[in-house]
């Protein structure tokens, strides 16, 4: 049997083992460790299961997934995020579908705290449904944009997904982090632009919210302001060159800890929930990049990269159309696979093949990202429409995934601007990158 | 159920010691950072973040076993009779168990060669065989933990994984 024979029946076997509900993790574990002992040996594979569970586990660059999960998991114990929805809702919510687009500026603001698409949608629709609900939002409306603006969360820094592209990919950290700010905000603006939209052509789906005078939107404004601080000093600091992504992580969840206390708004057992909730959720996407860890080398080791690589090259007429073929793959996989596992499993495959056309790292990883917040609330398994309908139970499954529909499609059209014009994503790493640089030179020049 | 009861509070302690790991990491680099600010960084405490780093995530494995926190794909789950769903969950549990069998008799080797060769970090030397050790006492607790979920399985006491109860915190 051929190493590519045995590479395609490890991915069928993957594939059986996901379908009969074990774990990812685990599925991808025992794939990569029976597929390398067949390759190489049942020795070798069973070292690298100590050795690389131990050199994930101790990497200096990933401690950011659990501060910056901290960060959002404090902000939420400590209510900052509903004092993020308010200031929203005091200065839009008096528009038609005002209050949903209240939820998705909330939710670009919580993403700027939070690393996790998942916390940002529990977070914000625990805040925003039930007063849209009060309002008489449609269901349809209040969830899917929910759902949707929990999304956000992974695209705008920081994010685990981009945290998760350059470990895999050995791309910068920092530099994905810029990169993923304008295709974020942009976003942001093209959800509210769908919920306005949407509103427009079914005014009965989003009736204006209260009028609110100066003073209410001063004071939801100055409520908000301890979140503007962390987001200023953490993310800004990345930006500025002040703080490596590492530091900016305990800056920001130190920050947010602090202020929690300050403003007697966090309990130590609320910190204590946060810290558990943080380790929790690190310990769940630590697990899936060992056993990523642990599959890639055989995946390399069976020459399927190179395989599809051809095939890929055989049937499609040039770069771009090979990459919208991987992207429409994506959209499929996205239908049944949770995301952050949905790019761990594909990444060795596909990634050298597209770096090989010669499209720009970091510009790929935004795109994945962006894929991956698809996935989130893709039909059937979208986790992000679960989390909704955990908060919102009487409204039915199907509703919900009719709701994000116009969302989805928005990204959709992100994504198509972003292949036509690369530079949205690209054009801020290497700006603020060649500046950090320079400023580098002259301290080196000043000594 | 007593054994439960006892693998929660192994579960509940591992979880705890994670959870001081996070705070000792936090701690390391905001120390660092203030310190820099006025010319006196912490001297290898890249070395004692990645130590923290690796308490973290074997500390809170046993948490997410334990709360059905890993990612699994249900899709398919309402297609299957029960009997079919139960045999599916007892493979699962079974292959789990397994794979942490070999993750901790691993690093229990790995530990050994670490303390032969007297591994250890780059700048302050801290050994790593301990932590090898913390990855094996982890990986027992989650193996532990999905025997009993097995014998729970078998008899037909096991929970859904949604409906799994949160050992206290």
């Amino acid at each position: 049997m051929t190493p590519a024979m045995i590479g395609g029946l490890g991915i069928l076997a993957l594939f059986v083992l996901m379908a009969i509900r074990v774990p990812i993790a685990f599925a991808m574990l025992a794939v990569g460790l029976a597929g390398t002992a067949a390759l190489n040996g049942l020795n070798p594979a069973l070292s690298m299961l100590a050795t690389e569970s131990f050199t994930v586990a101790t990497s200096y660059e990933l401690i950011v997934v659990p501060l910056f999960i901290l960060m959002g998991n404090v902000a939420t114990q400590a209510g900052m995020s509903s004092s993020l929805y308010d200031a929203a809702y005091a200065w839009i919510g008096r528009l038609r579908g005002g209050l949903a687009s209240a939820t998705i500026v909330g939710c670009a603001g919580f993403a700027a705290l939070s690393g996790s698409s998942i916390a940002s949608a529990l977070t914000m629709g625990k805040v925003s449904i039930g007063e849209m609900d009060r309002f008489g939002y449609s269901p349809r409306l209040s969830t899917g944009v929910v759902a949707a603006g929990g999304t956000l969360g992974i695209l705008i820094p920081p994010s685990t997904g981009f945290v998760l592209y350059a470990i895999l990919t050995q791309q910068s950290i920092g530099r994905l982090f810029l990169a993923g700010v304008v295709p974020g905000i942009l976003l942001a603006l093209l959800f509210v632009g769908t919920v306005t939209l949407l509103c427009t052509i079914f005014p009965s789906w989003g009736p204006r919210g209260p009028r609110t005078n100066w003073t209410e939107k001063a004071r939801a404004t100055l409520g908000a302001l301890p979140i503007l601080a962390i987001i200023l000093v953490s993310i800004g600091g990345i930006y500025t060159g002040i703080f490596s992504p590492i530091e900016s992580s305990a800056v920001g969840a130190g920050l947010a800890i602090v202020l929690g206390f300050a403003l007697r708004r966090l309990t130590l057992a609320g910190l204590w929930r946060a810290i558990l909730g943080s380790g929790r959720t690190t310990a769940t996407v630590m697990l899936i990049l060992i056993s990523a860890y642990i599959l890639n080398p055989f995946i390399s080791l069976t020459g399927v990269p190179h395989v599809v690589g051809e095939w890929l090259a055989g049937v499609t007429a040039g770069p771009i159309t090979t990459l919208v073929l991987i992207l429409l793959c994506y959209l499929v996989l996205g239908c049944f696979l949770e995301g952050l596992s949905m790019i761990v499993l594909t990444m060795p495959i596909l990634y050298p093949i597209v770096i090989g056309l010669g499209f720009d790292p970091i510009w790929y990883g935004v795109i994945i990202v962006i894929v991956l917040e698809m996935a989130m609330i893709s039909p059937p398994v979208g986790v992000n429409v679960f989390i909704v309908r955990s908060i919102a139970p009487r409204v039915p499954l199907a509703e919900i995934f009719l709701g994000v529909l116009p969302f989805w499609v928005a990204m959709i059209l992100l994504v198509g601007i972003l292949i036509l014009f690369p530079a949205l994503a690209t054009y801020l790493p290497d700006r603020m990158m060649q500046w950090g640089f320079k400023c580098c030179l002259r301290k080196h020049r000043s000594f | 159920m007593v054994a439960r009861q006892g693998v929660d509070l192994l579960v509940t302690l591992s979880a705890w010691v994670g959870g001081l790991g996070l705070a000792a990491g936090l701690g390391v680099v905001l120390y660092d950072v203030i310190a820099r600010a006025f010319g006196h960084p912490l001297s290898g405490s890249p070395d004692i973040v990645q130590m923290c780093f690796v308490v973290i995530v074997f500390g809170c494995v046993p948490l997410c076993e334990r709360t059905a926190g890993n990612v699994r794909l249900d899709l398919l789950e309402t297609l299957f009779p029960p009997a079919l769903n139960r045999v599916f969950d007892l493979i699962a549990t079974a292959l789990g168990a397994a794979l942490f069998v070999l993750i901790g008799w691993k690093c229990w080797e790995a530990a050994q060669i670490s303390r032969m060769l007297n591994l250890g970090t780059n700048v302050l030397r801290i050994p790593k065989a301990p932590f090898q050790i913390a990855i094996t006492l982890a990986s027992g607790i989650v193996a532990l933990s999905m025997v009993l979920h097995l014998i729970e399985i078998a008899l037909g006491r096991a929970q859904s994984p949604a409906a799994q109860q949160e050992p206290a915190t």
